[in-house]
């Protein structure tokens, strides 16, 4: 299985275990749109810890290409979760208390996350990072665990919110997706050896147009996930 | 100088944390609560006992908020509790297939009582 096809597994995944058992209900096309959108958001978090930009586990040719791809794919994952967010507040203002201290704690971890992201993306770049770390090896460790932590929180506000997730089983799997599978995706590919080839050479322009197949496969998950929840509610 | 700015970063990380645990229940018991349309009439089916549960089981007397705003073992629950309540009854009449309530969207519940 490719990278990408684990991206993908991901995404369709979350919205998938949503449709084990229980009603299939739509809450209005923005509604259902922008929650799909923060599904993807959280897939393209749990898929950067696959696809590091660390270039130790690069053949040498591709290193400047991955290592442009997660700086790209970390900006796309906050381009969705503003998506999910601005979305929810233009079609339902009243998701503006979730915003307030006294929110649920599900919804404080979401708040969480997205403060612990944007630290997580911002430190990484050349320049603040050589300025805050004393070495490379400092500043692998933490970012690493920081986005462990953040993906343990996004996973704490998908499951916890509940809104998808309504009964336990949907939850823990929801957890496992998140969490689970690409920590033991990590752990498989750890145990191998460093690649020495891979293909011919990919250069970091290539990136971008990686990234944006990317973001174009996350915008029609959100847009299916939207019309599947919705339609047949029109159609009763 | 670097690792003091790291450390900087953690202890206010911290402190924000710590803060925002010491006045959070405080905050859930002054925060007004939001306009609620809660239709009788769409209800009659269901068992008065299912909300007003303390007809039967002693554990107060007047209106929801009397308890569940003020008491501090339950005021911080307030929003999972009623949320689920309403919630969990709506999506389980639409898996039935019957005609249900409002399931996800906050503000086709939460606008002024026009049915009381």
């Amino acid at each position: 299985m490719g990278h990408r096809e684990l991206f993908l597994l991901l995404a369709i995944g979350l919205p998938a275990i949503s449709a084990l058992g229980g009603a299939w209900v739509g809450a209005g096309w923005i509604w259902d749109a922008a929650n799909a959108a923060g599904f993807v958001a959280a897939a393209l978090v749990a898929y950067l810890h696959v696809e590091t930009g660390a270039a130790r586990n690069r053949p040498a040719a591709h290193a400047a290409f991955y290592s442009r791809l997660h700086n790209n794919v970390a900006l796309l994952a906050l381009g969705f979760v503003i998506v999910h967010v601005a979305a929810l507040l233009i079609d339902d203002p009243t998701t503006f208390e979730y915003w307030k201290l006294s929110a649920p704690h599900y919804m404080l971890a979401g708040i969480v996350a997205i403060v612990l992201m944007a630290v997580v993306t911002a430190t990484a770049y050349t320049r603040p990072r050589r300025r805050l770390f004393v070495t490379p090896s400092r500043f692998r460790r933490i970012h690493g665990l920081a986005s462990l932590g953040l993906t343990v929180v996004l996973a704490w506000h998908v499951a916890g919110s509940a809104l998808y997730f309504d009964t336990t089983f949907k939850a823990v799997l929801c957890v496992a997706v998140l969490v689970v599978l690409p920590a033991w995706w990590v752990r498989r590919s750890g145990a191998q050896s460093r690649p020495t080839s891979d293909g011919p050479p990919r250069s970091a322009s290539e990136a971008r147009d990686e990234t944006r197949r990317l973001a174009a496969i996350g915008l029609s998950i959100a847009i299916v996930f939207s019309l599947l929840r919705n339609v047949p509610s029109l159609l009763e | 100088m670097k690792r003091y700015v790291l450390s900087g970063i953690a202890v206010a990380s911290i402190a924000a944390v710590a803060i925002a645990w010491v006045y959070r229940p405080s905050m859930i018991e002054s925060r007004p609560l939001l306009p609620m349309t809660f239709a009788h009439a769409d209800h009659r089916d269901v068992n008065c006992v299912v909300c007003h549960h303390n007809f039967t089981d002693d554990t107060g007397s007047g209106l929801c908020i009397d308890c569940h705003k003020t008491n501090v073992d339950i005021r911080a629950e307030i929003e999972p509790m009623f949320h689920v309540l309403c919630r969990d009854c709506h999506v389980s009449k639409h898996a039935d297939g019957d005609e249900a309530g409002p399931v996800r969207q906050c503000k086709d519940c939460h606008t002024a009582d026009e049915d009381p």
